[in-house]
């Protein structure tokens, strides 16, 4: 239970942080050299109303869950979580490279690494299925989009 | 009205806008049974195939996925306790346990024909409804339009279940933020684009809805064999059927849930997973004596599945007629709608008759063909939860990925994708809700159009904003909404303490 808690302050503390970037760039905004009437509102009147708004309910919340978080007994437990850590990083890397890859090598080599890439790690056993399935989705979605769809998937800069 | 339905059963009747109703509504299912994928990131997966149809099958076959996946998320909460939506959560308290006894196929034919009745009062009522409030909203100017949104945004804060006030607060911000990215609209001045180029033009809605849902719902269930727990899934043992019988001793039951869900849904910010439980505990309280809650009671499968499919109908009154979206799911459906060059808000129904009443008898035409695939092919329907996941996820996020690839043709959106996804992990772990974010991303351009035109039209004297009686009659509702629900918390407390207070003194006597 705790041990939750402190992620909660630790992730209110990062939307703090990035409210705040926010309301700084908010309140840079230049003003228009275009002068419609004197009523028209600034460009960056809406901004900074929702920068502020952003700031102050976080720093609410923030204030809130640090008491809570002083109240509340350690009872020695690990944090809940919806998701399993390594699987986030792995699959967060893997989705890096795969935008990466999309700039580099375009969508049908980088599909098939990634996807085949992602199939090991979770069953390395049923290694044919994975291939099959890999092969044949790419083709699929390359098939669909680029000349059903007409929508053009990248090609990469190194093969074109 | 009737010539109104009329023109409505003539736009399903084309054999291509039936098909597109089934595919729909099957694909719903689907996504309803399958614990983990939502409609959002399904309408979002499939929008770039919709650019090249024409609007009204499309939209037929979103609004289907939207109801048919309520209808769906049943199934897995009866035979398997794990529901597929979050609308069918409360179904899981009387319906596992009816399965457990060997009354799984009652069950689901009650969910079923619940379901059902639900979307046929609601649809009428929609029917009903709809006319007259875009008339109203027609006559709505710029601060009438901001009053309004005002109070969306106060509606999702200040009833929400489930996450605190305060924290649905700040996700609507955070929306809010994103959508002011690009440039202003009355001058053109950049802002928040960092000099970059790309951000020009502004953070592309689909990207933020894929971005915050499809990799979240995606890593659920993309795990090692070792990290899954098993569900183990009740056989169907007797017939998927319910008597004439039970049905009648149904109907005043189906009548107030089918009525009160649907004007829940109305309001934005209460979605099923707010209705849901309230038409259980009304139901319980109406029958206090029968001590089967909780252990089997029909009653408890037909109160939620009624309650859920009006519901879902009821927050499609916003959504056509005013343009404001009440959930997060409402919020891509529109977004699809501007894809399709379809303008929601109060003029549809009159520029576009055919596809607005079209929707209307397309959702009790949807509505029949649910029930009629449901009773007889739910055994196999639940197969789907069976079948390992991984490779329908990993179509997914591939499918997600180049979804917002085609948004704008560039792999800049991919890598905004993945920002979103690592925010809304975060968002996830710290219990922030995210349906609020992507409303209020929807939400945020028109905020401030109005916003801006308000400021010009009543010469940035609020006075004259507030002064405009509209606009007053709905400040004063933000502020009930605001209000109310903490006061009514209080007096029910008060009068639990009591009831539980008269227990206890008879206890002692």
């Amino acid at each position: 239970m705790k041990k939750n808690l402190l992620y909660e302050v630790y992730v209110e503390l990062f939307l703090l942080a990035l409210g705040a970037f926010y309301l700084g760039t908010a309140f840079s905004i230049k003003e228009s050299s275009l002068k419609l009437n004197d009523t028209n509102l600034p460009p960056k009147f809406y901004p900074i109303l929702v920068g502020s708004a952003w700031v102050l309910s976080v720093l609410f919340v923030l204030i809130k869950s640090i008491i809570k978080y002083k109240k509340c007994e350690d009872d020695g437990q690990p944090a809940k979580l919806k998701f399993v850590p390594k699987n986030v990083l792995v699959a967060s890397g893997a989705f890096i490279l795969y935008i990466v890859g999309l700039y580099l090598i375009g969508f049908i080599p980088s599909n098939i690494l990634f996807t085949m890439g992602i199939l090991t790690y979770l069953q390395k056993e049923k290694w044919k299925a994975n291939l099959i399935y890999t092969i044949i989705f790419t083709a699929i979605v390359f098939v669909l989009f680029n000349f059903v769809l007409t929508i053009y998937l990248p090609e990469g800069l190194i093969f074109r | 009205m009737l010539e109104n339905l009329l023109i409505g059963v003539q736009t399903v009747i084309v054999p291509i806008n039936l098909a597109f109703i089934l595919g729909g509504v099957i694909i719903g299912q689907v996504v309803g049974i399958l614990p983990g994928l939502g409609p959002v990131v399904t309408i979002a997966v499939l929008l770039p195939f919709m650019y090249h149809l024409d609007a009204t099958p499309a939209l037929m076959a979103l609004c289907g996925i939207y109801y048919g996946s309520q209808f769906g998320g049943a199934i897995s909460s009866i035979l398997v306790n794990a529901p597929g939506t979050e609308s069918a959560v409360i179904t899981c308290l009387d319906g596992y346990p009816m399965a457990k006894k060997g009354r799984a196929g009652e069950a689901l034919a009650t969910a079923a024909m619940s379901s059902f009745v639900g979307g046929i009062i609601a649809t009428i009522l929609f029917i009903a409804l709809a006319q007259g409030l875009s008339k109203l909203i027609v006559s709505f100017g710029a601060p009438e339009y901001l009053a309004l949104m005002i109070f969306a945004l106060i509606c999702i804060a200040g009833i929400s279940e489930g996450s605190s006030k305060s924290k649905v607060f700040v996700s609507i911000c955070m929306g809010l933020a994103v959508g002011t990215v690009g440039m202003d609209i009355v001058t053109g001045t950049p802002r928040f684009n960092y000099g970059s180029f790309m951000l020009m033009d502004g953070i592309d809605f689909v990207v933020v809805a894929i971005g915050l849902y499809a990799f979240a719902e995606v890593l659920k269930n993309l795990r090692k064999k070792d990290e899954r727990t098993e569900e183990s899934t009740i056989a169907v043992q007797d017939k998927v059927k319910i008597s004439f019988k039970q049905m009648v001793k149904f109907i005043p039951l189906w009548i107030r849930q089918g009525i009160i869900g649907f004007v829940l849904g109305v309001f934005p910010g209460i979605g099923a997973g707010t209705s849901t439980p309230l038409a259980y505990m009304m139901e319980r309280g109406i029958d206090r004596k029968n001590p089967n809650w909780g252990e089997g009671e029909p009653k408890g499968v037909a109160a939620p599945e009624c309650s859920n499919n009006a519901c879902s109908i009821g927050a499609l009154v916003p959504m056509l007629t005013m343009g404001i979206p009440g959930s997060g799911t409402a919020a891509i459906m529109l977004s699809a709608m501007m894809v399709l060059g379809v303008t929601p808000g109060p003029t549809l129904i009159k520029t576009n008759p055919s596809l607005f009443w079209g929707l209307a008898v397309s959702f009790l035409v949807g509505s029949l063909i649910l029930l009629v695939v449901n009773l007889p092919l739910v055994k196999y329907c639940i197969k789907i939860v069976q079948l390992p996941p991984t490779f329908l996820f990993m179509s997914v996020w591939i499918l997600a990925i180049v979804g917002a690839f085609s948004c704008n043709n560039r792999i800049f959106d991919v890598s905004l994708i993945f920002i979103f996804s690592l925010l809304s992990l975060a968002m996830n772990a710290a219990k922030f809700p995210l349906s609020p974010f992507l409303i209020a991303t929807l939400l945020g351009d028109m905020i401030e159009k109005n916003l801006n035109r308000t400021a010009v039209m009543c010469h940035r004297n609020i006075i004259e904003f507030v002064s405009r009686p509209y606009v007053a009659v709905l400040l004063v509702m933000c502020v009930l909404v605001l209000v109310l629900p903490p006061i009514i918390k209080k007096i029910s407390a008060k009068k639990d303490a009591k009831i539980a207070q008269a227990a206890g003194n008879a206890a002692e006597q």
